[in-house]
């Protein structure tokens, strides 16, 4: 049982990675939910001790060589987000439904302003303009998202 | 009893192991700022996500494949005459050019100047695009396998598309030249002023904040690479002025242009191998035949 429970768990986060590389274009481009980070954030809470943050800092990486973006910035702000919520995981999963939707938006406003941070402090520029869209989209997503993985957890 | 206390060494571990992470996510940022000491690391962990991006690539290719065996035979034929028509046209420019470039090179041999070496490129597949207004970039299907080296050019059919900026496996990273962190070497087609194009963020917007003051411009001036810096080989077309813009700054006049390559629309790029590039390639069958 707790073989299947990690090959959905890898599974799931390959398959994020693999939404997160679709090139779509226009708005649908910017507005792009975060996938892998709401994948980790599911699993960081409901399977806190097989989502660690060896595994968020390993798909991180993966994702920072795929995105060629600076090394470790992904990494960085997914560690900080598995931390939070190992911090908070036992009232995570007791509180409200909606109440863990917007956790999750402030959880991902938190990576967002750590990895524009970063951005902010690698590449000297002062017009930055921080793209919203992702947070709002993951949030809209959420419900369903957890919906189905909630199926698939509990049917294997 | 000790239920408490085991909790506690837990949490401290957490601690050490999210301080131990992070301290070696900061390592790694520091040390991307030279690509000698993460392009073999890149290299090889891309190893890993290379059947992701083959799986991303899947669908485009199978389109692809679709797209030729069930177009109509009719649509081929028109297209084919099309091309016949294209080729015969070009083969006369062809014909032109052959005597233009004679003289040409008779004329730099009287003036003692570098001849313009012939490029060699490959046709590259682009994988994937982000257009977003921070950061621009494309990767293309080449890598490190197919000898693509950090810093090669890459040009569209128009003109110049970007720099290949981190190269994978089987992947390269390409820097646009619409990129803000991206500067380009170029010099007026018309006159020979020379300056710098930077990006902005935007696809269709270059900007020109360096022209000389005496520098004569006009809408509609083509601006292709000076070859300075090495960077890019001289003589690529560009962008083209579109809009000449009111300098508070005295010493300098500003502009904005439009860049040549088709950066929405582009499929395909072509990457150019510079001289070094090509020994590069040849010396290899050679390395591995001497054992």
């Amino acid at each position: 049982m707790k073989l299947r429970s990690l090959k959905l768990i890898h599974g799931s986060i390959i398959f994020s990675l693999i939404l997160m590389l679709i090139p779509w274009s226009g708005w649908f481009k910017i507005a792009q939910p975060y996938w892998l980070a709401l994948v980790v954030i599911y699993w960081s809470i409901e399977a806190p001790r097989q989502m660690g943050m060896l595994t968020a800092f390993f798909y991180s990486i993966l994702l920072d060589v795929l995105y060629g973006s600076l090394f470790g910035k992904h990494g960085f702000s997914m560690v900080a987000m598995v931390f939070l919520i190992s911090k908070i995981h036992k009232r995570l999963k007791m509180t409200s439904f909606w109440q863990l939707t917007l956790m999750v938006g402030a959880l991902l406003l938190n990576d967002l302003v750590i990895r524009t941070f970063i951005d902010w402090v690698s590449m000297n520029k002062e017009d930055f303009s921080i793209n919203l869209w992702p947070i709002l989209t993951s949030i809209l997503i959420w419900p369903w998202f957890k919906y189905v993985l909630d199926r698939l957890n509990h049917r294997f | 009893m000790w239920t408490p206390k085991n909790t506690n060494t837990l949490s401290q571990n957490n601690i050490l192991t999210f301080l131990l992470l992070e301290i070696i996510c900061v390592v790694l940022m520091i040390a991307d700022h030279s690509a000698q000491i993460t392009a073999p690391v890149r290299a090889s962990i891309s190893a890993l996500t290379y059947p992701l991006v083959k799986i991303v690539e899947l669908p485009q290719q199978v389109y692809q494949f679709i797209n030729t065996t069930v177009s109509d035979q009719a649509d081929l034929l028109t297209e084919n005459i099309e091309l016949k028509q294209k080729l015969s046209q070009a083969q006369i420019d062809l014909l032109q050019m052959e005597v233009v470039s004679q003289q040409n090179s008779e004329l730099r041999k009287l003036l003692h100047t570098k001849q313009l070496l012939p490029l060699k490129t490959t046709a590259a597949f682009i994988v994937n695009i982000n257009t977003g207004k921070n950061n621009q970039y494309i990767i293309i299907n080449q890598g490190f396998n197919q000898g693509v080296t950090v810093g090669q050019s890459v040009l569209d059919l128009n003109g110049v598309v970007g720099q290949v900026d981190k190269v994978a496996l089987e992947n390269a990273h390409v820097i646009l030249i619409t990129n803000k962190n991206h500067a380009v070497p170029v010099e007026f087609l018309r006159t020979g002023v020379r300056t710098f194009i930077y990006g902005t963020g935007e696809l269709d917007n270059l900007s020109l904040p360096e022209i000389p003051q005496s520098a004569e411009i006009k809408v509609g001036d083509v601006l292709i690479t000076s070859g300075y810096g090495g960077a890019f080989p001289a003589g690529l077309k560009v962008a083209t002025i579109n809009k000449i813009l009111d300098s508070s700054d005295k010493s300098f006049q500003r502009a904005t242009a439009k860049p040549s390559a088709n950066l929405k629309l582009m499929k395909q790029v072509l990457l150019v191998w510079s001289l070094e590039n090509q020994n590069h390639e040849k010396k290899q069958p050679e390395e591995h035949a001497i054992p």
